[in-house]
Protein backbone atom coordinates (compact mmCIF):
# COMPACT_ATOMS: atom_id res chain seq x y z
CA UNK A 1 0.00 0.00 0.00
CA UNK A 2 1.20 3.50 -0.79
CA UNK A 3 0.60 6.68 1.22
CA UNK A 4 1.52 10.18 0.06
CA UNK A 5 2.10 12.94 2.62
CA UNK A 6 2.09 16.50 1.28
CA UNK A 7 4.80 18.49 3.02
CA UNK A 8 5.12 22.24 2.62
CA UNK A 9 8.34 24.11 3.14
CA UNK A 10 7.48 27.27 5.08
CA UNK A 11 9.38 30.11 6.70
CA UNK A 12 9.70 29.68 10.46
CA UNK A 13 6.97 31.62 12.29
CA UNK A 14 9.63 33.00 14.61
CA UNK A 15 11.41 34.76 11.73
CA UNK A 16 10.51 38.28 10.62
CA UNK A 17 8.95 38.24 7.12
CA UNK A 18 10.45 40.26 4.27
CA UNK A 19 9.38 40.58 0.68
CA UNK A 20 11.41 41.14 -2.44
CA UNK A 21 10.53 43.79 -5.01
CA UNK A 22 8.50 41.26 -7.08
CA UNK A 23 6.29 40.62 -4.01
CA UNK A 24 7.73 37.13 -3.59
CA UNK A 25 8.93 36.07 -0.20
CA UNK A 26 12.53 36.85 0.70
CA UNK A 27 13.79 33.39 1.54
CA UNK A 28 17.53 34.05 1.64
CA UNK A 29 18.78 33.85 5.18
CA UNK A 30 15.33 33.01 6.52
CA UNK A 31 15.13 29.82 8.55
CA UNK A 32 12.56 27.49 6.97
CA UNK A 33 10.86 24.47 8.45
CA UNK A 34 8.29 21.74 7.78
CA UNK A 35 4.82 23.26 7.97
CA UNK A 36 3.79 22.41 11.58
CA UNK A 37 0.48 20.75 10.65
CA UNK A 38 2.22 18.61 8.00
CA UNK A 39 4.41 17.17 10.76
CA UNK A 40 1.29 15.65 12.29
CA UNK A 41 0.16 14.32 8.90
CA UNK A 42 3.56 12.66 8.45
CA UNK A 43 3.40 11.25 11.99
CA UNK A 44 0.06 9.53 11.27
CA UNK A 45 1.52 7.94 8.13
CA UNK A 46 4.64 6.84 10.03
CA UNK A 47 2.48 5.28 12.78
CA UNK A 48 0.75 3.27 10.07
CA UNK A 49 4.18 2.26 8.81
CA UNK A 50 5.26 1.27 12.34
CA UNK A 51 2.37 -1.21 12.30
CA UNK A 52 3.26 -2.46 8.82
CA UNK A 53 6.83 -1.79 7.63
CA UNK A 54 5.82 -2.88 4.10
CA UNK A 55 3.67 0.23 3.78
CA UNK A 56 5.32 2.78 1.50
CA UNK A 57 5.32 6.41 2.64
CA UNK A 58 6.18 9.02 0.00
CA UNK A 59 6.46 12.72 0.78
CA UNK A 60 5.48 15.27 -1.85
CA UNK A 61 6.71 18.85 -1.81
CA UNK A 62 6.43 21.70 -4.26
CA UNK A 63 9.19 24.16 -3.52
CA UNK A 64 12.68 25.50 -4.16
CA UNK A 65 15.97 23.60 -4.08
CA UNK A 66 16.44 24.63 -0.43
CA UNK A 67 13.39 22.56 0.51
CA UNK A 68 15.62 19.48 0.22
CA UNK A 69 16.86 20.06 3.77
CA UNK A 70 13.33 19.80 5.15
CA UNK A 71 12.55 16.81 2.91
CA UNK A 72 15.63 14.97 4.20
CA UNK A 73 14.28 15.42 7.73
CA UNK A 74 11.08 13.63 6.65
CA UNK A 75 13.16 10.80 5.17
CA UNK A 76 15.22 10.65 8.36
CA UNK A 77 12.03 10.26 10.39
CA UNK A 78 11.06 7.26 8.32
CA UNK A 79 9.46 8.21 4.98
CA UNK A 80 10.62 5.82 2.23
CA UNK A 81 11.11 8.27 -0.57
CA UNK A 82 10.39 11.83 -1.56
CA UNK A 83 9.30 13.79 -4.59
CA UNK A 84 10.19 17.45 -5.00
CA UNK A 85 8.34 19.43 -7.67
CA UNK A 86 10.65 22.12 -8.86
CA UNK A 87 10.28 24.26 -11.94
CA UNK A 88 10.50 28.02 -12.54
CA UNK A 89 7.12 27.64 -14.33
CA UNK A 90 5.52 26.74 -10.99
CA UNK A 91 6.34 30.14 -9.44
CA UNK A 92 3.32 32.34 -8.76
CA UNK A 93 0.89 29.45 -8.38
CA UNK A 94 -2.32 30.20 -6.50
CA UNK A 95 -4.13 27.75 -4.23
CA UNK A 96 -5.92 26.00 -7.10
CA UNK A 97 -2.94 25.72 -9.45
CA UNK A 98 -0.85 24.43 -6.51
CA UNK A 99 -3.54 21.79 -5.87
CA UNK A 100 -3.61 20.93 -9.56
CA UNK A 101 0.17 20.45 -9.60
CA UNK A 102 0.12 18.26 -6.49
CA UNK A 103 -2.82 16.21 -7.82
CA UNK A 104 -0.95 15.63 -11.10
CA UNK A 105 2.10 14.47 -9.13
CA UNK A 106 -0.04 12.09 -7.04
CA UNK A 107 -1.43 10.66 -10.29
CA UNK A 108 2.11 10.20 -11.59
CA UNK A 109 3.33 8.56 -8.36
CA UNK A 110 0.49 6.14 -9.11
CA UNK A 111 -1.47 3.53 -7.16
CA UNK A 112 -1.76 5.84 -4.15
CA UNK A 113 -4.19 4.61 -1.49
CA UNK A 114 -4.33 7.67 0.74
CA UNK A 115 -3.03 11.23 0.79
CA UNK A 116 -2.42 13.07 4.04
CA UNK A 117 -2.08 16.86 4.26
CA UNK A 118 -1.83 19.30 7.14
CA UNK A 119 -5.11 21.16 7.50
CA UNK A 120 -3.38 24.44 6.67
CA UNK A 121 0.00 26.04 6.13
CA UNK A 122 1.46 28.50 8.57
CA UNK A 123 2.38 30.95 5.78
CA UNK A 124 -0.38 31.16 3.16
CA UNK A 125 -2.98 29.70 5.53
CA UNK A 126 -5.57 29.12 2.77
CA UNK A 127 -7.02 25.88 4.20
CA UNK A 128 -8.07 24.73 0.72
CA UNK A 129 -5.31 22.69 -0.89
CA UNK A 130 -6.28 19.35 0.70
CA UNK A 131 -9.97 19.41 -0.29
CA UNK A 132 -9.07 20.82 -3.73
CA UNK A 133 -6.70 17.87 -4.35
CA UNK A 134 -9.49 15.49 -3.25
CA UNK A 135 -11.91 17.07 -5.72
CA UNK A 136 -9.37 17.00 -8.56
CA UNK A 137 -8.69 13.31 -7.90
CA UNK A 138 -12.43 12.71 -7.37
CA UNK A 139 -11.78 11.23 -3.94
CA UNK A 140 -13.69 11.66 -0.67
CA UNK A 141 -12.10 13.70 2.10
CA UNK A 142 -11.86 13.36 5.85
CA UNK A 143 -10.94 16.69 7.42
CA UNK A 144 -9.73 17.96 10.80
CA UNK A 145 -8.40 14.50 11.70
CA UNK A 146 -6.74 14.08 15.09
CA UNK A 147 -6.19 10.36 14.78
CA UNK A 148 -6.61 7.86 11.98
CA UNK A 149 -6.56 4.09 11.69
CA UNK A 150 -5.83 2.33 8.43
CA UNK A 151 -7.46 -1.05 7.81
CA UNK A 152 -5.50 -2.46 4.90
CA UNK A 153 -7.49 -5.70 4.65
CA UNK A 154 -10.88 -4.00 4.51
CA UNK A 155 -9.40 -1.04 2.59
CA UNK A 156 -10.76 1.82 4.64
CA UNK A 157 -9.59 4.58 6.96
CA UNK A 158 -11.41 5.49 10.15
CA UNK A 159 -10.64 8.83 11.78
CA UNK A 160 -11.38 10.85 14.87
CA UNK A 161 -12.15 14.34 13.67
CA UNK A 162 -12.70 17.60 15.46
CA UNK A 163 -16.06 18.77 14.11
CA UNK A 164 -17.76 21.94 15.36
CA UNK A 165 -18.44 21.25 19.03
CA UNK A 166 -18.20 17.48 18.81
CA UNK A 167 -15.75 14.71 18.14
CA UNK A 168 -16.81 12.55 15.22
CA UNK A 169 -15.70 9.10 14.22
CA UNK A 170 -15.96 8.84 10.45
CA UNK A 171 -14.76 6.31 7.89
CA UNK A 172 -14.26 6.20 4.16
CA UNK A 173 -13.13 3.55 1.72
CA UNK A 174 -9.74 3.97 0.02
CA UNK A 175 -8.56 5.96 -1.81
CA UNK A 176 -9.17 8.92 0.47
CA UNK A 177 -7.59 12.25 1.34
CA UNK A 178 -7.13 13.26 4.97
CA UNK A 179 -6.43 16.71 6.33
CA UNK A 180 -4.79 16.57 9.72
CA UNK A 181 -4.97 19.02 12.59
CA UNK A 182 -2.87 19.02 15.73
CA UNK A 183 -2.89 15.56 17.25
CA UNK A 184 -2.77 14.43 20.86
CA UNK A 185 0.72 13.03 20.22
CA UNK A 186 3.90 14.84 19.28
CA UNK A 187 5.64 14.06 15.97
CA UNK A 188 8.70 11.89 16.40
CA UNK A 189 12.24 13.20 16.07
CA UNK A 190 14.72 11.77 13.61
CA UNK A 191 17.18 9.30 15.10
CA UNK A 192 20.89 9.30 14.25
CA UNK A 193 20.36 6.01 12.41
CA UNK A 194 17.47 7.59 10.50
CA UNK A 195 19.59 10.56 9.47
CA UNK A 196 22.27 8.25 8.09
CA UNK A 197 19.66 6.15 6.28
CA UNK A 198 18.03 9.26 4.76
CA UNK A 199 21.09 9.95 2.62
CA UNK A 200 20.57 6.65 0.80
CA UNK A 201 16.85 7.19 0.17
CA UNK A 202 15.43 8.32 -3.15
CA UNK A 203 14.68 12.04 -3.54
CA UNK A 204 13.17 12.52 -6.98
CA UNK A 205 13.06 15.98 -8.51
CA UNK A 206 10.32 16.42 -11.09
CA UNK A 207 9.80 19.39 -13.36
CA UNK A 208 6.63 20.42 -15.14
CA UNK A 209 7.63 18.21 -18.07
CA UNK A 210 7.28 15.18 -15.78
CA UNK A 211 3.65 16.00 -15.03
CA UNK A 212 0.66 15.70 -17.29
CA UNK A 213 0.04 19.46 -17.19
CA UNK A 214 0.60 22.33 -19.56
CA UNK A 215 2.35 25.57 -18.63
CA UNK A 216 -0.90 27.56 -18.80
CA UNK A 217 -2.42 25.47 -16.00
CA UNK A 218 0.25 26.31 -13.42
CA UNK A 219 2.36 29.15 -12.05
CA UNK A 220 1.74 32.78 -12.95
CA UNK A 221 0.00 31.75 -16.17
CA UNK A 222 -2.42 29.31 -14.57
CA UNK A 223 -3.23 31.50 -11.58
CA UNK A 224 -6.71 33.05 -11.50
CA UNK A 225 -5.90 35.10 -8.43
CA UNK A 226 -3.41 37.92 -8.72
CA UNK A 227 -1.82 39.52 -5.69
CA UNK A 228 -1.75 43.28 -6.18
CA UNK A 229 -0.09 44.54 -3.06
CA UNK A 230 1.18 43.78 0.39
CA UNK A 231 0.91 46.01 3.38
CA UNK A 232 1.69 46.06 7.04
CA UNK A 233 -1.40 45.77 9.20
CA UNK A 234 -2.25 49.05 10.92
CA UNK A 235 -0.27 49.20 14.16
CA UNK A 236 -2.28 48.49 17.29
CA UNK A 237 -2.76 51.66 19.31
CA UNK A 238 -0.45 52.00 22.29
CA UNK A 239 -2.10 50.29 25.21
CA UNK A 240 -2.96 51.52 28.65
CA UNK A 241 -1.19 49.98 31.60
CA UNK A 242 -2.95 49.16 34.85
CA UNK A 243 -1.44 48.18 38.16
CA UNK A 244 -2.37 48.46 41.80
CA UNK A 245 -4.34 46.44 44.33
CA UNK A 246 -6.44 43.59 42.88
CA UNK A 247 -9.71 45.32 43.81
CA UNK A 248 -8.64 48.61 42.27
CA UNK A 249 -7.30 46.98 39.10
CA UNK A 250 -10.47 44.91 38.71
CA UNK A 251 -12.70 47.98 39.10
CA UNK A 252 -10.69 49.93 36.51
CA UNK A 253 -10.66 47.00 34.10
CA UNK A 254 -14.44 46.58 34.24
CA UNK A 255 -14.85 50.36 33.89
CA UNK A 256 -12.66 50.25 30.78
CA UNK A 257 -14.70 47.43 29.25
CA UNK A 258 -17.94 49.19 30.15
CA UNK A 259 -16.79 52.43 28.47
CA UNK A 260 -16.11 50.44 25.29
CA UNK A 261 -19.59 48.87 25.64
CA UNK A 262 -17.98 45.43 25.81
CA UNK A 263 -19.75 44.62 29.08
CA UNK B 1 -21.96 36.76 -14.99
CA UNK B 2 -24.27 38.53 -12.66
CA UNK B 3 -25.15 38.99 -9.06
CA UNK B 4 -23.34 38.91 -5.77
CA UNK B 5 -24.10 35.60 -4.08
CA UNK B 6 -23.55 34.20 -0.63
CA UNK B 7 -23.99 30.71 0.78
CA UNK B 8 -25.95 30.54 4.03
CA UNK B 9 -24.88 28.20 6.82
CA UNK B 10 -27.64 26.32 8.58
CA UNK B 11 -27.43 24.35 11.79
CA UNK B 12 -30.08 22.91 14.07
CA UNK B 13 -32.81 24.36 11.88
CA UNK B 14 -31.53 27.94 12.20
CA UNK B 15 -29.33 30.27 10.19
CA UNK B 16 -25.82 30.77 11.59
CA UNK B 17 -24.53 34.26 12.28
CA UNK B 18 -21.84 34.14 9.58
CA UNK B 19 -24.62 34.02 6.96
CA UNK B 20 -25.74 37.53 7.98
CA UNK B 21 -22.16 38.82 8.04
CA UNK B 22 -21.80 37.53 4.46
CA UNK B 23 -24.91 39.50 3.53
CA UNK B 24 -23.35 42.60 5.12
CA UNK B 25 -20.25 42.10 2.95
CA UNK B 26 -22.31 41.33 -0.18
CA UNK B 27 -24.76 44.22 0.19
CA UNK B 28 -22.27 47.07 -0.12
CA UNK B 29 -20.52 45.39 -3.07
CA UNK B 30 -23.84 44.74 -4.80
CA UNK B 31 -24.99 48.33 -4.31
CA UNK B 32 -21.81 49.60 -5.94
CA UNK B 33 -22.10 47.09 -8.79
CA UNK B 34 -25.84 47.74 -9.18
CA UNK B 35 -26.38 43.98 -8.94
CA UNK B 36 -28.78 42.01 -6.76
CA UNK B 37 -27.72 39.97 -3.75
CA UNK B 38 -28.59 36.29 -3.79
CA UNK B 39 -28.18 33.63 -1.14
CA UNK B 40 -27.94 29.89 -1.67
CA UNK B 41 -29.80 28.08 1.10
CA UNK B 42 -29.07 24.36 1.33
CA UNK B 43 -30.75 21.85 3.64
CA UNK B 44 -33.88 19.90 4.36
CA UNK B 45 -37.10 21.89 4.83
CA UNK B 46 -35.25 25.19 5.06
CA UNK B 47 -37.34 27.38 2.72
CA UNK B 48 -39.06 28.95 5.74
CA UNK B 49 -35.72 30.55 6.68
CA UNK B 50 -35.67 32.71 3.53
CA UNK B 51 -37.50 35.65 5.15
CA UNK B 52 -34.72 36.07 7.66
CA UNK B 53 -32.21 36.29 4.80
CA UNK B 54 -34.38 38.86 2.98
CA UNK B 55 -34.57 40.90 6.19
CA UNK B 56 -30.76 40.98 6.31
CA UNK B 57 -30.28 42.12 2.72
CA UNK B 58 -30.80 39.19 0.32
CA UNK B 59 -32.89 40.02 -2.75
CA UNK B 60 -33.17 36.41 -3.88
CA UNK B 61 -32.89 33.14 -2.03
CA UNK B 62 -32.14 30.02 -4.01
CA UNK B 63 -33.38 27.02 -2.07
CA UNK B 64 -31.82 23.58 -2.60
CA UNK B 65 -33.67 21.07 -0.47
CA UNK B 66 -33.29 17.33 -0.02
CA UNK B 67 -33.49 15.04 3.00
CA UNK B 68 -29.88 13.98 2.27
CA UNK B 69 -28.79 17.60 2.72
CA UNK B 70 -30.17 17.82 6.28
CA UNK B 71 -26.68 17.71 7.72
CA UNK B 72 -23.55 19.27 6.28
CA UNK B 73 -21.60 17.01 3.92
CA UNK B 74 -18.74 18.77 2.09
CA UNK B 75 -18.89 16.77 -1.12
CA UNK B 76 -22.65 17.13 -1.51
CA UNK B 77 -22.71 20.80 -0.60
CA UNK B 78 -19.83 21.57 -2.96
CA UNK B 79 -21.66 19.80 -5.79
CA UNK B 80 -24.92 21.66 -5.13
CA UNK B 81 -23.10 25.01 -5.08
CA UNK B 82 -21.21 23.98 -8.23
CA UNK B 83 -24.53 23.28 -9.97
CA UNK B 84 -25.85 26.64 -8.81
CA UNK B 85 -22.78 28.41 -10.23
CA UNK B 86 -23.20 26.70 -13.59
CA UNK B 87 -26.85 27.75 -13.76
CA UNK B 88 -26.54 31.30 -12.41
CA UNK B 89 -22.95 32.36 -13.29
CA UNK B 90 -22.44 34.59 -10.26
CA UNK B 91 -20.07 37.53 -10.55
CA UNK B 92 -19.08 37.29 -6.89
CA UNK B 93 -19.49 34.28 -4.57
CA UNK B 94 -18.87 34.63 -0.84
CA UNK B 95 -18.80 31.82 1.70
CA UNK B 96 -17.73 31.80 5.36
CA UNK B 97 -14.13 31.06 6.32
CA UNK B 98 -15.59 28.73 8.91
CA UNK B 99 -15.08 25.07 9.78
CA UNK B 100 -17.53 23.95 7.12
CA UNK B 101 -16.72 26.75 4.66
CA UNK B 102 -13.07 25.71 4.62
CA UNK B 103 -14.11 22.12 3.88
CA UNK B 104 -15.93 23.10 0.71
CA UNK B 105 -13.83 26.06 -0.51
CA UNK B 106 -11.12 23.87 -2.05
CA UNK B 107 -13.55 21.41 -3.64
CA UNK B 108 -15.61 24.25 -5.01
CA UNK B 109 -12.56 26.04 -6.43
CA UNK B 110 -11.69 22.85 -8.30
CA UNK B 111 -15.28 22.51 -9.59
CA UNK B 112 -15.49 26.16 -10.65
CA UNK B 113 -11.97 26.04 -12.10
CA UNK B 114 -11.06 29.32 -10.39
CA UNK B 115 -8.98 29.75 -7.28
CA UNK B 116 -10.38 31.12 -4.06
CA UNK B 117 -9.24 34.14 -2.07
CA UNK B 118 -9.48 32.97 1.51
CA UNK B 119 -10.05 34.55 4.91
CA UNK B 120 -10.92 38.01 3.57
CA UNK B 121 -11.28 40.84 6.07
CA UNK B 122 -12.10 43.63 3.59
CA UNK B 123 -13.62 43.88 0.10
CA UNK B 124 -13.38 46.97 -2.02
CA UNK B 125 -14.69 47.70 -5.50
CA UNK B 126 -12.08 49.55 -7.60
CA UNK B 127 -12.35 49.88 -11.40
CA UNK B 128 -15.06 47.18 -11.49
CA UNK B 129 -12.68 44.77 -9.74
CA UNK B 130 -13.30 43.34 -6.29
CA UNK B 131 -10.15 43.83 -4.27
CA UNK B 132 -9.97 41.30 -1.46
CA UNK B 133 -7.72 41.91 1.52
CA UNK B 134 -6.56 39.05 3.69
CA UNK B 135 -4.01 38.52 6.42
CA UNK B 136 -1.04 36.22 5.77
CA UNK B 137 1.82 34.96 7.94
CA UNK B 138 -0.53 34.89 10.89
CA UNK B 139 -1.62 38.49 10.40
CA UNK B 140 1.88 39.96 10.35
CA UNK B 141 1.10 41.16 6.81
CA UNK B 142 -1.95 41.94 4.72
CA UNK B 143 -2.24 41.16 1.05
CA UNK B 144 -4.73 42.44 -1.49
CA UNK B 145 -5.68 40.18 -4.38
CA UNK B 146 -8.13 40.14 -7.28
CA UNK B 147 -9.64 37.39 -9.37
CA UNK B 148 -8.43 37.67 -12.95
CA UNK B 149 -10.61 35.08 -14.65
CA UNK B 150 -14.34 34.83 -14.22
CA UNK B 151 -15.99 34.73 -10.85
CA UNK B 152 -14.54 36.37 -7.74
CA UNK B 153 -14.74 33.55 -5.22
CA UNK B 154 -13.81 34.43 -1.64
CA UNK B 155 -14.14 33.11 1.88
CA UNK B 156 -14.90 35.72 4.55
CA UNK B 157 -13.38 35.74 8.03
CA UNK B 158 -16.05 35.49 10.75
CA UNK B 159 -16.56 38.77 12.65
CA UNK B 160 -14.76 40.82 9.98
CA UNK B 161 -18.01 42.25 8.58
CA UNK B 162 -20.90 43.66 10.58
CA UNK B 163 -24.23 41.91 10.55
CA UNK B 164 -26.76 44.30 8.93
CA UNK B 165 -29.69 45.52 11.02
CA UNK B 166 -32.68 43.41 9.97
CA UNK B 167 -35.58 45.03 8.09
CA UNK B 168 -38.47 42.76 9.06
CA UNK B 169 -40.85 42.18 6.15
CA UNK B 170 -38.35 43.23 3.47
CA UNK B 171 -39.49 41.38 0.34
CA UNK B 172 -37.50 38.99 -1.78
CA UNK B 173 -37.81 36.30 -4.38
CA UNK B 174 -37.60 32.59 -3.57
CA UNK B 175 -36.08 30.41 -6.30
CA UNK B 176 -35.66 26.65 -6.32
CA UNK B 177 -32.61 24.69 -7.38
CA UNK B 178 -33.22 21.10 -8.38
CA UNK B 179 -30.84 18.79 -6.52
CA UNK B 180 -29.44 16.33 -9.04
CA UNK B 181 -28.73 12.71 -8.15
CA UNK B 182 -25.04 13.37 -8.80
CA UNK B 183 -25.03 15.75 -5.82
CA UNK B 184 -26.04 13.01 -3.42
CA UNK B 185 -22.75 11.07 -3.31
CA UNK B 186 -22.08 9.42 0.02
CA UNK B 187 -18.49 8.28 0.26
CA UNK B 188 -17.96 8.89 3.95
CA UNK B 189 -19.86 7.34 6.84
CA UNK B 190 -20.25 8.82 10.31
CA UNK B 191 -19.76 5.94 12.72
CA UNK B 192 -20.28 7.85 15.93
CA UNK B 193 -20.68 11.39 17.18
CA UNK B 194 -19.07 11.79 20.55
CA UNK B 195 -21.03 14.79 21.67
CA UNK B 196 -19.20 16.76 24.24
CA UNK B 197 -22.72 17.96 25.17
CA UNK B 198 -21.35 21.35 25.99
CA UNK B 199 -23.60 24.34 25.58
CA UNK B 200 -20.36 26.28 25.45
CA UNK B 201 -20.12 29.03 22.84
CA UNK B 202 -17.94 28.08 19.90
CA UNK B 203 -14.55 29.75 19.99
CA UNK B 204 -14.63 31.12 16.47
CA UNK B 205 -18.21 32.44 16.74
CA UNK B 206 -17.75 34.16 20.10
CA UNK B 207 -17.91 37.94 20.52
CA UNK B 208 -15.74 37.60 23.62
CA UNK B 209 -12.98 35.07 24.29
CA UNK B 210 -11.45 34.47 27.74
CA UNK B 211 -8.22 32.59 27.31
CA UNK B 212 -5.89 31.21 29.94
CA UNK B 213 -2.27 30.16 29.80
CA UNK B 214 0.32 28.53 32.00
CA UNK B 215 0.00 31.40 34.45
CA UNK B 216 -3.38 30.03 35.54
CA UNK B 217 -1.37 27.44 37.47
CA UNK B 218 -3.28 24.18 37.08
CA UNK B 219 -6.15 22.43 35.35
CA UNK B 220 -8.28 22.87 38.47
CA UNK B 221 -7.65 26.61 38.69
CA UNK B 222 -8.87 26.97 35.10
CA UNK B 223 -12.33 26.93 36.65
CA UNK B 224 -11.69 30.63 37.34
CA UNK B 225 -11.33 31.31 33.59
CA UNK B 226 -14.55 29.36 32.99
CA UNK B 227 -16.38 31.45 35.61
CA UNK B 228 -15.16 34.69 34.06
CA UNK B 229 -16.20 33.41 30.60
CA UNK B 230 -19.65 32.53 31.93
CA UNK B 231 -20.06 35.96 33.49
CA UNK B 232 -19.12 37.62 30.17
CA UNK B 233 -21.02 35.19 27.92
CA UNK B 234 -17.63 34.35 26.43
CA UNK B 235 -15.97 31.29 24.92
CA UNK B 236 -13.00 29.75 26.74
CA UNK B 237 -9.66 29.74 24.95
CA UNK B 238 -6.30 28.27 25.87
CA UNK B 239 -2.64 28.61 24.98
CA UNK B 240 -0.67 25.76 23.48
CA UNK B 241 1.19 25.23 26.76
CA UNK B 242 -1.96 24.36 28.70
CA UNK B 243 -3.34 22.16 25.92
CA UNK B 244 -0.03 20.28 25.74
CA UNK B 245 -0.11 19.93 29.53
CA UNK B 246 -3.54 18.30 29.19
CA UNK B 247 -5.35 20.98 31.21
CA UNK B 248 -7.65 21.87 28.32
CA UNK B 249 -8.83 20.19 25.09
CA UNK B 250 -7.26 21.10 21.75
CA UNK B 251 -10.53 22.54 20.44
CA UNK B 252 -9.93 25.49 22.79
CA UNK B 253 -6.40 26.17 21.56
CA UNK B 254 -5.79 29.57 19.99
CA UNK B 255 -2.77 30.07 17.76
CA UNK B 256 -0.74 28.55 14.98
CA UNK B 257 -1.65 24.94 15.73
CA UNK B 258 -5.09 25.88 17.02
CA UNK B 259 -7.78 28.29 15.96
CA UNK B 260 -7.63 31.84 14.65
CA UNK B 261 -10.11 34.14 16.35
CA UNK B 262 -11.03 37.79 15.98
CA UNK B 263 -13.60 38.56 18.66
CA UNK B 264 -14.60 42.03 19.85
CA UNK B 265 -12.80 41.34 23.10
CA UNK B 266 -9.96 38.91 23.83
CA UNK B 267 -8.89 38.49 27.42
CA UNK B 268 -5.53 36.76 27.81
CA UNK B 269 -4.90 35.66 31.38
CA UNK B 270 -1.54 34.22 32.28
CA UNK B 271 -0.52 33.92 28.62
CA UNK B 272 2.95 35.25 27.83
CA UNK B 273 2.15 35.74 24.14
CA UNK B 274 4.61 33.73 22.07
CA UNK B 275 4.39 34.62 18.37
CA UNK B 276 2.60 31.29 17.73
CA UNK B 277 -0.18 32.46 20.06
CA UNK B 278 -0.30 36.05 18.77
CA UNK B 279 -0.91 34.91 15.18
CA UNK B 280 -4.17 33.35 16.33
CA UNK B 281 -5.66 36.36 18.11
CA UNK B 282 -3.97 39.60 17.19
CA UNK B 283 -6.77 40.76 14.89
CA UNK B 284 -9.14 40.90 17.89
CA UNK B 285 -10.73 44.36 18.26
CA UNK B 286 -9.75 44.84 21.89
CA UNK B 287 -7.14 42.83 23.77
CA UNK B 288 -6.90 42.81 27.55
CA UNK B 289 -3.91 41.01 29.01
CA UNK B 290 -3.51 40.06 32.66
CA UNK B 291 0.01 39.03 33.52
CA UNK B 292 2.41 39.34 36.42
CA UNK B 293 5.22 40.16 33.98
CA UNK B 294 4.82 43.65 32.52
CA UNK B 295 7.44 42.78 29.88
CA UNK B 296 5.57 39.72 28.51
CA UNK B 297 5.03 40.00 24.71
CA UNK B 298 1.24 39.82 25.14
CA UNK B 299 1.38 43.11 27.10
CA UNK B 300 2.83 44.88 24.03
CA UNK B 301 -0.15 44.05 21.82
CA UNK B 302 -2.76 44.61 24.54
CA UNK B 303 -5.05 47.63 24.54
CA UNK B 304 -5.21 47.21 28.29
CA UNK B 305 -2.22 45.62 29.98
CA UNK B 306 -3.03 44.64 33.55
CA UNK B 307 0.04 43.89 35.62
CA UNK B 308 -1.35 41.66 38.33
CA UNK B 309 -1.83 38.11 39.56
CA UNK B 310 -4.81 36.78 37.66
CA UNK B 311 -5.78 34.52 40.57
CA UNK B 312 -6.31 37.64 42.71
CA UNK B 313 -7.77 39.94 40.06
CA UNK B 314 -10.24 37.69 38.22
CA UNK B 315 -12.43 36.95 41.30
CA UNK B 316 -12.66 40.73 41.84
CA UNK B 317 -13.49 41.28 38.17
CA UNK B 318 -16.30 38.72 38.44
CA UNK B 319 -17.62 40.60 41.52
CA UNK B 320 -17.49 43.92 39.66
CA UNK B 321 -19.32 42.40 36.68
CA UNK B 322 -22.06 41.08 38.98
CA UNK B 323 -22.44 44.56 40.53
CA UNK B 324 -22.63 46.08 37.06
CA UNK B 325 -25.30 43.60 36.00
CA UNK B 326 -27.24 44.23 39.20
CA UNK B 327 -27.14 47.98 38.55
CA UNK B 328 -28.43 47.47 35.02
CA UNK B 329 -31.50 45.52 36.17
Amino acid sequence: MKIVVCVKYVPDTNEPKRLKSDLALQRNGVQSVINPMDEYALEIALKWKDADPALEVVTLTMGPEEAKGVIKKCLAKGADRAVLLQDPALGGSDALSTSRTLAAAIAKIGKVDAVLCGIRSSDGDCNVVGPAIAELLDWPQLTYCKEAQLDQAARYVQVQREADGALEIVRAALPVLLTVTKCAFEPRLATFKGITAANKKELLVWSLADLNLSANQVGWEGATVKVMSFSEPPPRPAGQVLSGSPAEVARKMVEYLHTLKLV
Amino acid sequence: MSGVWTVAEVSDGGIKGISFELLGAARSLANNLAEPVGTVLIGHEVANLADELFAHGADRVLVAEHPALASFAPERHARVIGDFATAYAPQVLLIGHTGSGKEIAGRLAARLDVSVITDCVALQLVDAQVRCTRPIFGGSMLTTAVATKGITFATIRPKAFARPAPAIGRPGEVLQLAVSAACLVARTEVVEVVNETSTAISLTDAEIVCAGGRGVGSAEKFELIERLAKELGAAVGASRAVVDAGWRPHKEQVGQTGKTVSPKLYIAAGISGAIQHLVGMRSSDTIVAINTDPEAPIMKVANLAVTADLLEVIPKVIEELKILKGAAV
